[in-house]
């Protein structure tokens, strides 16, 4: 069992030298100088000039899709070392197993009815439809005086 | 025999070195093995031939130039290109040569470090990968439960990728691939417990050792121990409908997690450029595609073992197991991944062309597209999308053919220009 664990770990660290080895030394060998150039430092969005932040913040549905994820992944969690026992417990565990998957069932089905893992929800729901949070919209653009390359990160 | 058991043979072994030094390099030994021997041939080959076998479905050639480079004018050798064989490397060698440019006002440490999180989630399922008899790093005794906790891991360096770029495009790829894998992961888990239910243990090593042992279905013992070698012994034929069902459910999840083609959301090429790779460029880059396929070799490796009875899948492919220190059957799913990936795009490409130009010249010449060898599957996936108009038999002059194949694979239409060279040298 240590044996196991710590071949992981060495694999790891193995792995990780591989790779530091390939891009630090290996990589640096072979790169030729580059300049820095205020053209190259400008984030790439098909060649716009990039207005607002990239770190805008996410969709609060992808919390909700987060927060049912985390239910069923512990579920399946606990399903593990069921699965494992199962053969020389028998029935009794089925039964229970079943019991516990059936009330988080209801879970899903009470959290499907109320229309909380549709993307768009039909019903209810009306204040969270479809529309842009505040944080999407755009701030105001501010006048291109440096021309289109100067204002990659300058308000992030 | 396993590893340390080979170790054992070597004499004085385990009177004069000390324990710890023994545990050091029996950990060692496998690591070096896989991650030169393993993760990165697979990923330098997987590109090569994932690039050969979509030229291929596409009546193109695909790279076919790097070969020998030490021929003088090698590139006039036909063998000496080695049917660019050596394509990998030199893009290896190219990528290493690139500039590692970080974006300024993104999060540089995060930025750095998302590659190597990445790389670290596909480099640890190859811990517990059995490859053939004894050879497997580490067969810890939570395998299974070990390899998707680990499998997830890819995903953190993803979202730390798009959040520390500073770019919208990476942003977007990163939370739809975060939302895609989130989706996809419990139906995995639930179908990777299926046969651990039948075996009883989370071990890779005794789910492969359960699956040499006699088939019963329903109570009836179908076939000995001999056949169960070839194959009937497989759990996907245990508890007989279910596993089946289970593999495939199992089968679409691993082509979600790993992105591939109708699941390439994250990556959408033509909305957000290349989603979280769109700031990336050179080594850090490729390190996401060795991830990549790494994963891809691994995940088909694991679906073997759990469903396809692993490395011990009977006398024709033990004794090639025997010789090549591979898991055959992970081949199999493997190309599996291309195929579908390829064939996929290929049919909603010329499904998309009919349907947007209403122009019948488009039907025609795409059912008088040149056969490849892989026309059959592409019947079958035209007739299982279901908003896809058949294709007619009509006769497409040979003209529009070269045209419609040059422009829906942008690329230049090398053979039908090869064959005119050739006329031309003979007359």
């Amino acid at each position: 069992m240590q044996q196991d664990f710590l071949t992981i770990l060495i694999f790891m660290l193995f792995g990780g030298a591989f790779v530091l080895l390939n891009m630090v030394v290996i990589g640096r060998l072979l790169r030729s100088k580059t300049d820095y150039t205020e053209q190259k430092s400008t984030t790439y969005e098909c060649g716009e000039p990039t207005f607002g932040s990239a770190f805008v913040r996410f969709d609060i549905r992808f919390y909700v899709l987060a927060l049912v994820f985390v239910i069923f992944d512990v579920e399946v969690l606990f399903l593990f070392p069921w699965a494992v026992v199962l053969k020389d417990m028998g029935m009794l565990a089925l039964v229970e197993a079943t019991v516990f998957v059936l009330v988080l069932a209801v879970g899903l089905a009470y959290v499907w009815r109320k229309g909380d893992i549709d993307w768009i929800p039909l019903h209810g729901h009306q204040s969270r439809g479809a529309r842009l949070t505040a944080s999407d919209a755009p701030p105001a653009r501010e006048p291109a005086a440096a021309g289109a390359a100067a204002t990659a990160g300058a308000e992030g | 025999m396993s590893l340390s058991g080979l170790f054992e043979q070597i004499p004085y072994w385990s009177e004069y070195v000390p324990s710890f030094v023994q545990m050091l390099v029996i950990a060692f030994v496998p690591a070096l093995l896989v991650v030169l021997g393993v993760l990165t041939p697979v990923g330098i080959m997987g590109v090569y031939a994932e690039r050969r076998w979509s030229a291929m479905m596409q009546d193109r050639l695909g790279p076919n130039r790097v070969g020998v480079p030490f021929i003088q004018d090698y590139s006039k050798h036909r063998w000496a290109r080695m049917f660019g064989l050596g394509q990998g490397l030199a893009d290896g060698v190219k990528l290493l040569s690139k500039e590692d440019f970080v974006p300024p006002g993104g999060d540089k440490f995060l930025f750095l470090i998302a590659p190597l999180v990445a790389f670290a989630g596909a480099l640890g399922l190859f811990v517990a990968l059995p490859m053939s008899q004894g050879l497997i790093a580490a067969d810890v005794n939570v395998g299974v439960f070990y390899l998707l906790a680990v499998g997830a891991v890819e995903i953190i360096g993803v979202l730390m990728a798009g959040w520390a770029s500073n770019n919208k495009w990476s942003l977007l790829g990163s939370m739809r691939e975060v939302a895609q894998v989130v989706a996809y992961e419990i139906p995995m888990a639930m179908t990777a417990l299926c046969p651990v239910l039948l075996v009883g243990s989370l071990q890779m090593g005794a789910i492969v050792a359960h699956q040499q042992t006699a088939l019963e279905v329903w109570g009836v013992t179908i076939g000995g121990d001999g056949a169960a070698q070839w194959g009937l012994g497989w759990n996907i034929w245990r508890a007989f409908p279910v596993n089946v069902v289970a593999f495939v459910i199992f089968y679409v999840c691993c082509l979600a997690n790993l992105k591939r083609a109708p699941f390439d959301l994250p990556e959408a090429e033509s909305e957000l450029v290349s989603g979280f790779l769109t700031e990336y460029s050179g080594m850090r880059w490729s390190l996401f595609f060795l991830a990549e396929y790494g994963a891809m070799f691994a995940l088909s490796g694991i679906a073997a073992t759990l469903f396809l009875g692993g490395w011990g899948s009977g006398p024709v492919f033990g004794a090639l197991s025997a010789v090549l220190p591979t898991e055959p059957l992970t081949v199999a799913p493997g190309v599996q991944f291309s195929w579908v990936t390829v064939g996929h795009r290929r049919v909603l490409v010329e499904g998309r062309r009919a349907d947007a130009a209403h122009d019948q010249r488009a039907l025609d010449a795409a059912a008088s597209a040149p056969r490849s060898g892989h026309e059959p599957l592409l019947q079958v996936l035209r007739a299982l999308r279901l908003g896809l108009p058949a294709p007619q038999r009509a006769g497409g002059s040979d003209g529009e053919l070269t045209r419609w194949a040059t422009s829906a694979t942008s690329c230049r239409a090398s053979r039908p220009l090869r064959r005119v060279s050739r006329s031309r040298a003979r007359t």
